[in-house]
Formats: structure tokens, C-alpha cells, sequence
């Protein structure tokens, strides 16, 4: 491993916190794509389409979605932990968030973005409950 | 058009509120904002009790007790109703004494409770077990003028009549109204066993307001704008017709919160009805984990002596900060739950603690040594499953200020992997370190790696980084996760959808929760959805709605075999949060952990750590949010290069594979709305191959 650097970061959840006031927050929820989430175990996967940022006159766009999950009780089999609410990014068509719904929940699928007047593409995701 | 938010809520609460505001069922369910939580002390771990497989066709269970356990009542009603749909539940709330007058006369199956026994009622045949405490929330109305932060004392003080004026606490100067509930609530039982009250006797000042209906929405009705008064919290968190003071500046929702009650399902243990006994198995079983007795198919338990418990299976009230004692709690340990029916098992874990050796393994999950006035601090470690443990502590006041006095600061536990290593001899290998409270108990570990010996250790962190241990628990053998078989597609996919299969045991309804998450797991591969869109459904009501744009969101359910799926459009334009740069900025220069990323390969991962939004029901996650800028860089998932690029860690097997082209920018961070009360930290590698 000769050459290999390895730095670690230490991220702190109230120090490196990004903070949404209420209304902010709200404002997510409300304008992201929510769908209820069931009991059980779901699966949720791109299935086509993708997302890109046109600051650059060479980009591409990412399959890529920032999911919002809240409002009852998830596991994340990544993390095995449960949770009320948590974070979650897709990033390509092989990628899959696998969770275990414990209490119903709400999924909220939305992007970041700071101009949006550019931006005409549409993703679509699959939310399977088995 | 959702209610604007209390300004001091984190993003649970505030996520639970706004559930709560656009949910249109009864007003009790629109309050389950907090997971109900059963007994966890490991004396009573009692999720073990069985739960019939079915119950007679006209059976039904009868509840009654405080008006405090309104909220898991109801939890516990729909657990129940979910596996017995063919039973009835009643569901009152009245008051704890004459309810149990009503179990012991036959007419009840359970009773819920906001307090301890007494031991004459012990003496009658009944029988209590706790579940967590409850925080008591100080409320006032809100359009009160006062907004600041009360001393438990000053709450005394207000209590018994000496203070009449706001201005006595920093508020305006207007009149003070104490408002009480009725002599018989257990909220007010408990509120009186705190020491501060100990001194007079627990009579309210003559101008006090004593409401006649110990019920929450009384109180808050007779709060107006100058009242003061308490409620559990889970009936007023999250409500925008009441306010949550903070008490010695800490709200009800932070674990640091000093003031709560008791809770307890009360049975009758000389004659439990089926009903009672399957109540209480869901009572004592987190959800998810229900062990369904098929042995007792007709739910008839023959009655059976209750035997004293040893000390080794003696339940321990649930510590929580301050917790007033009381001589019925002591005299609550004599006994709680029908131990006969844990006895099989307890006795071969007794067993085994009596004759273990330390390099047996597979280590069974230990119980906790009797208690000995000689020892001092223990610590115990159970695995659960194959991914999570549950550590429970207990370490003296005197203890802990000993090893504070030698400068311990930061109290930790640690958790060792110890597989094939004799810890006597060599130290054992630390993989990971937990924040906890002073007041905090018991935690939930998650598990890095299955099959393998871990143990946990609890202790101080000094400012100069040492360590100062003040319990050790024995080493445990974290069970193998279940292998996931690899089944010929030809005989047993499932053509769900088409385009869509999944393994058809995964299917199965008996499979267990955990085979089935796995297989899920195993079969996201295989998922490949590829279907024509389906009619758009009636909108779930409980959703919080999207906002209307030219292209409305179309969650598409096709409910075929035994999947759903559901179709989710997310548009650039119409579905992205706006972030002006002001905000933008903030994130990269002021919030986020900066690194930067020069030319070249780099792998991304969480080595160790957790986040937690506060809720000391819950162990933190291991999870990250990233930003990526400059570049361009790929992300080896998408495998397209790009100059700008979000992304999640999520758990300690997660990482990031970057191509970086040319020199950019990564910020690692968290998003909530009240940061204040978040717990722990997590460190990021960032590995430059």
C-alpha cells in the first residue's frame, strides 16, 4: 500500500450540523416526492433518469437522489440500526437503499440545488415493498 | 396548510408533528410521536415471553388505568389487534385505583398504571411490569408571556403558592395560576415523590386551580394565558395548543431531562386471563420480535405459583435521572412478572454464568451476576441478533465521582472485539466508542462484524485521552447471520411484476423478519422493475402533500402477487430544495468538515461513530451526508464525471469510490433542525490510494 494516505475526519453531530429551521424543513418535505412507507421489508432503486447541475458547460448528468426518510420507525439494513428519520443517497442504477419499515414511515425523494430554472430532467424511482 | 413548528424541535419531532397535524386519525394515534418502548433492563428482559399463536374467537381484552398510558395503550392496542384481529380491545382511562379494584374483581384483564403497587395490592395477587419511564413535561399555555428556562424549585416554589407573579422567575410581571390535576392522577403521585417536594407536605397554595378530570386536554384548557402546569410528555410534545417549558435548561425530548413517572402494566397473577397474557407479551416484546407460543395455541395457561425471583432475574426499575425513591419501589422488586414462564431458559443461563470459562465459545448472552453491596459497578453485554447487541450498566454515584475526581470527563463505552484473544493477557482490540449521558443505562451496540467474541467496556475519557474504566463486561459470541441460500430462479422466483422477481421464500409469510431482510438483501440484484406506469391512487391522506407543479409527484402502487411497487417521479426543477448561496456557503465554509481532495483515487468510509438526532430511545446510526464540488470527480456507483455530487455513508460497510480528476472540495456534515440535543460524532476516513 505504499503511497496509500489515509486522513480521518472527525464530523460531530452538533459542531458540523447544517441547520434547517422548521419551516425549511417543512419546505423539503413538502416539495421533495413523498410515498408512505409500509411495514416491511422495501427496496428502492433508480430505475432510469438522472440529475446534473449545468454550472459547467461539459456536464453530465448523475443518476443520483437524496431520499428524506422520516415519520416512523426504519431500519436501514446498511446500518442495522433503527431509526425515526434518516438520510439516504441513491448514487447509479445499481445502487439500493433496503430497509426494513418497522412503523410506517414517509419517504421523501428531492435534490439540492442553488438555481433551479436550469434544470429539466426527471428520475425515476422504484419503491418495491416484498 | 401544516402548523408552523415550535422553534426548539429537532427534526424527529418536527417530522412527528407535522405527521401528527395531517393525520386524520383518532386524536390519540395523531400523538404516537414517539416509539413506544418497553422494558429493557436486562432483570426484565422479558421480550421473550411468548405470545399464543391464537386466542379464543370471542375474546377480548379490557384496559383501563391512568390517563398517563393513554399513548402506549394505544400502541400496544394496534400491536395487538395486528396479530388478533378477531379480538376486541376496550380502552379506557380513568384512574389507577379504581381500575384495579375492577382487576381484582374479575373485571379487567390489565390495568395501566402511572405508578408502583403498594405492597397490600402486591398482597392481593396483582402484578406489575414497568416500561419505561415517562418524562413529565412543565406546560404552560401558548400565548404565555413567559419563555424562559425554570429551576425544579422554583416549579416547588410555584407549586405550594409562594410564588403568585411571574416576575418572581425573570417573566413579566403578571399574575402566576397554578393549575393542578386531581388528587388521585399518578403524574401528580409521582411529581410529589421528588425530594423537593419532601420537606412540606404536598399541599397545593391556596389559589391553585385543581382541575376534577385528570386528563391532558383538561389541564390544557385551564392553562390560559397565565396557568402553569404538568403533563407526561408524550401527550404534550409536539402540540401548538400547549407549551414545554425547559427545566434547568433542558426540554422533556433530551435524555439529560431530569423529571419523570413510572409506568407499568398491572395483571392479576392468580387468575391471568389469555388476554392479559398476550397483552403483556407484546408488552414485553420490542415490535418486530414477536415470539409467537405455538404450544399454547388456546392461550389457557394453567395457573401457576409465582416463584421469587433470585436475585438474578430481579428487575430493576429503569434508571432515569433522579428518579424519587420510594419504599414501593424497593418493595416492587419482590416480584413483577410470571417468572415460571422464563424459567427454562434463565436457569440454563445460570448455569452457564455459574460454570463458564472464559475461552468457552460460542458464549451464551450472560445474566446479570446477583447484586452484591461488594460490587460496585457491572456492566452486561446480550447479543440480540447477529447485528445488534444491548449493553446495561450499573456504576454507583460513588463511583462514578471517584473517577471523576481523577479527572474522567467524557463518559464512554467501548467495545472490543475479542475473538480468539485472551484479554488477560493482551488488551483487546477497541472498534468503537459510544457517548453516553450520566443518566443513560443501557444502549444498543451495533454490531461491525457477526460470529465473533465482543465485550463492552464502560469508563471516563479524561481531557489528556485516558481511559478511566469503571466496568467491564464479560466476552459474548455474537451469533452468525443467517446464510441466504442461493435458490434456482426456475423453481422458485416469484413473477411479481413484470420485470420484477424476487426470491419466493423471501415471500413466504412465515418467514422471519430478519431471513427476510436478508433475502431482501440478497435479492436487490435481481430486482430489475420495468413495468408500464399504473393508475395514479387516492393520495395517502397521512403523505404530507407535495407541492402542485406541472408534474405532479405520481406514487403509482401496482400491488400484484405479493410486491408493491410504487413509481416515484422526481424532477430536477419541481422537486429540488432550493439552497441560496448564502446557505451554500454556510455548509462549505462554516458547518461541514472541510477536506480537499487533490488528483487521484480515494476511498470513503466511516471507520467509527455515530449520529444521533437525541432520542435516547434509539442508538445513533452510523451516517453521513456528503458534498462533493469542484473537480470534476466520478463516483464510481454513477461512473459519470461531474463537478458537483451529493452523497450518504450509511453504516460502517459503506463506502465512497472516487476518481478525482482535478483538485475539489468535500464537506461531510449532518442536517437538523435543533442541533443542540444531537449526540455523537462520527470519523470519516478518507483514504488517497
Amino acid at each position: 500500500m505504499d503511497g496509500c494516505v489515509v486522513t480521518d475526519l472527525v464530523v460531530h453531530s452538533k459542531h458540523n450540523c447544517f441547520q434547517f429551521s422548521p419551516e425549511q424543513m417543512e419546505a423539503l418535505q413538502n416539495k421533495g416526492v413523498s410515498a408512505r412507507l409500509e411495514p416491511g421489508t422495501t427496496i428502492v432503486k433508480i430505475r432510469s433518469g438522472s440529475f446534473g447541475y449545468r454550472a459547467e458547460a461539459d456536464h453530465q448528468n448523475e443518476p443520483l437522489v437524496l431520499l428524506w426518510i422520516y415519520g416512523g420507525k426504519v431500519i436501514n439494513q446498511k446500518t442495522n440500526v433503527p431509526v425515526n428519520a434518516t438520510w439516504v443517497s441513491l448514487n447509479g442504477y445499481d445502487d439500493a437503499l433496503v430497509m426494513e419499515v418497522v412503523e410506517p414511515a414517509t419517504l421523501c425523494a428531492f435534490f439540492f440545488d442553488t438555481y433551479l430554472e436550469d434544470n429539466d430532467e426527471e428520475l425515476t424511482l422504484s419503491v418495491v415493498r416484498i | 396548510m401544516l402548523p408552523m413548528a415550535p422553534s426548539r424541535l429537532s427534526l424527529t419531532h418536527l417530522t412527528a408533528l407535522t405527521l401528527a397535524t395531517t393525520m386524520v386519525s383518532s386524536v390519540v394515534s395523531d400523538r404516537l410521536t414517539r416509539p413506544a418502548v418497553w422494558a429493557q433492563t436486562p432483570g426484565n428482559t422479558v421480550q421473550t415471553i411468548p405470545i399464543p399463536s391464537s386466542l379464543p374467537a370471542d375474546a377480548v381484552l379490557s384496559v383501563d388505568g391512568s390517563t398517563s398510558m393513554v399513548v402506549p395503550n394505544e400502541t400496544f392496542k394496534q400491536r395487538f389487534l395486528e396479530r388478533f384481529p378477531n379480538a376486541k380491545v376496550e380502552l379506557n382511562a380513568s384512574r389507577t385505583d379504581e381500575a384495579l379494584e375492577a382487576l381484582v374483581a374479575g373485571q379487567l384483564d390489565v390495568v395501566a398504571s402511572g405508578r408502583p403497587l403498594t405492597q397490600a395490592e402486591r398482597d392481593r395477587g396483582l402484578e406489575a411490569i414497568p416500561i419505561d419511564r415517562e418524562k413529565i413535561a412543565i406546560i404552560v399555555g401558548p400565548n404565555n408571556p413567559f419563555t424562559g428556562d425554570l429551576t425544579f424549585d422554583q416549579f416547588a416554589t410555584m407549586f405550594y403558592g409562594d410564588i403568585t407573579d411571574w416576575s418572581a422567575v425573570g417573566g413579566p410581571a403578571r399574575p402566576l395560576r397554578f393549575v393542578d390535576r386531581p388528587d388521585y392522577s399518578d403524574t401528580r403521585r409521582a411529581l410529589s415523590q421528588y425530594t423537593v417536594f419532601r420537606d412540606r407536605p404536598f399541599t397545593p397554595g391556596p389559589k391553585t386551580d385543581q382541575v376534577t378530570d385528570d386528563t391532558t386536554e383538561t389541564v390544557i384548557e385551564a392553562l390560559g394565558d397565565d396557568g402553569i402546569s404538568y403533563a407526561v410528555a408524550s401527550q404534550v410534545l409536539g402540540r401548538n395548543d400547549v407549551r414545554v417549558l425547559a427545566m434547568h435548561q433542558t426540554l422533556p425530548d433530551d435524555p439529560r431531562y431530569p423529571y419523570s413517572q413510572p409506568r407499568y402494566y398491572i395483571y392479576n397473577r392468580q387468575n391471568p386471563s389469555p388476554e392479559a397474557l398476550a397483552f403483556l407479551g407484546f408488552v414485553t416484546t420490542a415490535p418486530g420480535q414477536e415470539v409467537v407460543e405455538q404450544a399454547v395455541a388456546t392461550a389457557t395457561p394453567a395457573p401457576a405459583p409465582t416463584p421469587e425471583p433470585t436475585p438474578a432475574m430481579e428487575p430493576e426499575d429503569d434508571a432515569v435521572a433522579l428518579v424519587p425513591p420510594t419504599a414501593e419501589t424497593e418493595g416492587q422488586l419482590r416480584g413483577r412478572f410470571p417468572w415460571w414462564l422464563l424459567l427454562i431458559p434463565l436457569l440454563g443461563g445460570l448455569l452457564w454464568w455459574l460454570m463458564k470459562s472464559r475461552k468457552e465459545a460460542p458464549a451464551p448472552p450472560p445474566l446479570m451476576p446477583p447484586a452484591a453491596p461488594t460490587e460496585p459497578s457491572r456492566i452486561i453485554l446480550t447479543p440480540r441478533n447477529c447485528r445488534r447487541a444491548y449493553a446495561y450498566w450499573e456504576v454507583p454515584d460513588a463511583h462514578r465521582a471517584q473517577e471523576r475526581d481523577r479527572g474522567g470527563r467524557d463518559l464512554m463505552l467501548r467495545l472490543y472485539d475479542v475473538t480468539e484473544r485472551d484479554v488477560e493477557r493482551h488488551p483487546p482490540v477497541r472498534i468503537e466508542q459510544y457517548p453516553v449521558t450520566e443518566n443513560q443505562q443501557d444502549l444498543h451496540v451495533p454490531i461491525p462484524v457477526d460470529d465473533r467474541d465482543y465485550l463492552v467496556e464502560l469508563g471516563y475519557v479524561t481531557r489528556e485521552d485516558h481511559w478511566l474504566p469503571l466496568a467491564k463486561s464479560d466476552p459474548v459470541r455474537v451469533p452468525a447471520c443467517p446464510q441466504v441460500e442461493t435458490v434456482p430462479q426456475a423453481e422458485t422466483m416469484v413473477e411479481a411484476e413484470p420485470g420484477l422477481t424476487v426470491p419466493g421464500p423471501a415471500l413466504g409469510a412465515g418467514s422471519a423478519i430478519a431471513g427476510l431482510g436478508a433475502m431482501a438483501a440478497a435479492a436487490v440484484p435481481s430486482v430489475v422493475v420495468d413495468h408500464p406506469p399504473a393508475p395514479i391512487p387516492p393520495r395517502d391522506p397521512t403523505t404530507p402533500a407535495p407541492t402542485p407543479a406541472p408534474s405532479v409527484p405520481t406514487p403509482t402502487p401496482a400491488i400484484q402477487g405479493r410486491c408493491s411497487i410504487q413509481t416515484l417521479k422526481v424532477h430536477s426543477r419541481h422537486h429540488a430544495v432550493l439552497l441560496d448561496g448564502g446557505q451554500i456557503h454556510q455548509l462549505q465554509d462554516q458547518v461541514a468538515v472541510a477536506y480537499g481532495l487533490e488528483p487521484g483515487s480515494y476511498i470513503l468510509r466511516i471507520k467509527e461513530g455515530s449520529f444521533s438526532y437525541g432520542d435516547p430511545a434509539h442508538p445513533g446510526e452510523p451516517l453521513v451526508l456528503l458534498w462533493i464540488y469542484g473537480g470534476p470527480v466520478t463516483n464510481l456507483k454513477t461512473n459519470v464525471k461531474v463537478h458537483a455530487t451529493w452523497s450518504t455513508l450509511n453504516g460502517y460497510a459503506d463506502t465512497l469510490a472516487l476518481e478525482v480528476d482535478e483538485p475539489a472540495q468535500l464537506r461531510a456534515f449532518f442536517i437538523d433542525t435543533y442541533p443542540d440535543n444531537n449526540l455523537g460524532q462520527v470519523t470519516l476516513s478518507v483514504v488517497r490510494l
